[in-house]
């Protein structure tokens, strides 16, 4: 078969027919750009929920300012955490995050010094580790190291463990550990979202009491200023999953009728296009084309609004998906990006190209060249 | 070259079976100018679309240089349709969102030529005719008659050994009439076999044979 004049004549149709074409695009591109948004935001709430049940440690403290109240100055001091390590039986995980933004030869070093408890990691208290990757000066690490300890480069094993451990905000890279027992040296650059007190459900001995007794001796030392919560991440999920799927499903429902329209646009205006164009190819038809080459045609004009179509969607589905919040999802999840959105879009496309293929070719076929030039 | 043996074709129409033609037998050599004079309704465009290839004969045998069309396949009569036989319409039927010289270039683009090569040959049929300055023109922007010129220059673009001509005149008025039907007979001069179809005896009168046609069979020759 020759292609070439096939698609000369193919753009040469959508050229003549910019308008229709342009509005075709607007369609496919609202309608792929609906159905990746409201995808990512499924895909990302499911992600998020299967990390949350997979958490090894599934309870967590919550500290938040508590504004009607005369705030005291540190939301927990080393004396608490010994506490908490006593009600929970040594079971809680504890590391205080500190950022840390230093000067040092015109150069701003941006890097994390965490405070941990050692315990847990079975390391020499009169240590300060730090993360071989890590590109800041040695003398900067040595200037924010609490005195007397030195400092030595942190076991790979460490670092996996961690990782293993299911922790995701402590990613040791960039960091320094140093001992929870210097965390009262950096009090003033202490904040309440850097406070990590941690424990895995299983191990919490009488969970419910424990948990109550831990949040009390809290609220109760620190007399008001801050609220103390230790909160299941996977719980309160569930407790905003009515109105996160809700919404989602407003959106999921949004993005299938508007696949609908899609689809159903793309079959109608393709057949009403051919209706447009009978005569056209009736006439092609009796200068001697084939209909195979009609067909070839129509399909590369199909393919080719389509795929400018889901282009254009798939852009506009990424900005919304990073730029739009509709405060839909709960809390601080993120919506991500899914490669399985994309997926999905591209045989939903694939499908809807197919289907207007076949059914406009199918109506060429059955179409006599007499009566076409005739229309 | 063209010989037909009792070509029969009838339609349906309300569930009553109309016989348009009744058994036509004919024959045109390479050569002819062939003009298929009836009134209106009397199967004469019927047989020039069975000539052409756009319609099928209920029954008969239509040969085209010694083969039986009805053994061809749908492929091998667009191939005929594309580069043995052009075809004039009564009302043109130019593509009207293409330029002229695209719409010349139809059938050779679908005979696979290159857009360089189609360009040439448009414009060479064009200036023949000294219609070079309308290449660039949509068919809406044409007279009448300049449309039927660029939809003759269509049939022949391909070098088609045949021109079948449904009522080429029949929208023009009589300056244009001549102008077509000149051309026409030129083209005959040349060498290319003729069949046109018509109802006006003053057309009929530039073939070289008449052949009349009443109620679906050949009335005299």
């Amino acid at each position: 078969m020759k292609c070439g004049y096939s698609f000369y004549r193919a753009f040469s149709r959508i050229r003549s027919n910019i308008l229709i074409s342009i509005l075709i695009v607007a369609q496919v591109t609202i309608g792929i750009s609906a159905f990746i948004y409201s995808s990512n935001l499924l895909f990302s709430m499911k992600e998020e929920t299967e990390y949350r049940e997979n958490q090894v440690r599934d309870l967590l403290l919550e500290i938040t300012v508590d504004d009607s109240q005369t705030r005291s100055t540190i939301p927990i001091t080393l004396g608490d955490l010994y506490e908490i390590q006593n009600l929970s039986n040594d079971t809680a995980f504890i590391y205080i995050d500190i950022p840390q933004f230093i000067p040092y030869d015109d150069t701003f070093y941006e890097f994390h010094l965490v405070a941990i408890d050692y315990s847990a990691l079975d390391l020499n208290n009169s240590q300060a580790y730090w993360e071989p990757e890590i590109s800041v000066p040695q003398e900067v690490l040595n200037s924010v190291i609490p005195k007397g300890i030195s400092l030595k480069v942190m076991p790979k094993t460490l670092e996996t463990n961690v990782i293993n451990n299911g922790e995701k905000e402590v990613a040791f890279s960039e960091c320094i550990i140093i001992p929870i027992e210097y965390m009262e040296d950096y009090i003033a650059e202490i904040s309440s979202a850097g406070i990590h007190v941690e424990w895995s459900a299983d191990l919490l001995p009488n969970k419910e009491l424990t948990i109550r007794k831990i949040e009390s001796y809290l609220s109760n030392t620190h007399n008001g200023g801050f609220r103390y919560r230790i909160i299941s991440p996977e719980v309160e999920l569930d407790s905003f999953r009515f109105k996160t799927d809700r919404s989602i499903k407003t959106i999921e429902s949004g993005s299938i009728l508007f696949i609908c329209m899609y689809c159903i646009g793309q079959l109608s205006a393709f057949q009403v296009m051919f209706e447009r164009r009978k005569r056209s190819y009736g006439i092609c038809l009796a200068a001697g084309a084939e209909k195979s080459q009609l067909g070839f045609e129509i399909s590369i004009e199909i393919i080719v609004i389509n795929s400018v179509g889901l282009l254009l969607g798939s852009v506009l589905g990424i900005v919304a998906t990073t730029k739009l919040d509709l405060g839909i999802m709960p809390g601080d999840i993120l919506t991500r990006i899914c490669p399985q959105s994309f997926l999905l879009e591209l045989v939903l496309v694939f499908a809807t190209i197919l289907i207007t293929i076949i059914s406009v070719c199918n109506r060429l076929g059955s179409n006599h060249v007499l009566s076409m030039i005739r229309d | 070259m063209i010989k037909l043996h009792d070509i029969r074709k009838n339609y349906r129409v309300d569930n009553v079976s109309v016989d348009v033609l009744k058994g036509i037998d004919l024959e045109v050599e390479q050569g002819d100018f062939v003009c298929i004079l009836g009134t209106s309704g009397c199967g004469k465009s019927t047989l020039l679309n069975i000539l052409g290839l756009l319609d099928e004969p209920s029954s008969g045998n239509y040969y085209l240089n010694g083969y039986n069309i009805a053994e061809k396949t749908n492929k091998e009569k667009a191939f005929i349709r594309r580069t043995e036989c052009g075809f004039v319409f009564q009302n043109y039927n130019l593509i009207t969102d293409l330029t002229v010289m695209d719409n010349i270039a139809v059938p050779l683009g679908y005979d696979g030529m290159k857009k360089k090569e189609r360009e040439i040959r448009a414009m060479s049929l064009l200036s023949k005719l000294g219609m070079e300055d309308l290449a660039k023109k949509h068919p809406n922007h044409l007279s009448g008659g300049e449309q039927q010129r660029v939809a003759i220059l269509r049939a022949i673009s391909n070098n088609p050994k045949f021109l079948l001509a449904d009522e080429p005149t029949g929208n023009l008025d009589n300056e244009n009439t001549i102008v077509v039907l000149d051309l026409l007979k030129e083209l005959n001069l040349e060498g290319m076999t003729i069949v046109m179809v018509t109802h006006d005896l003053e057309v009929a009168k530039y073939a070289s044979r008449i052949i009349r046609i009443e109620d679906g069979i050949i009335a005299n020759i």
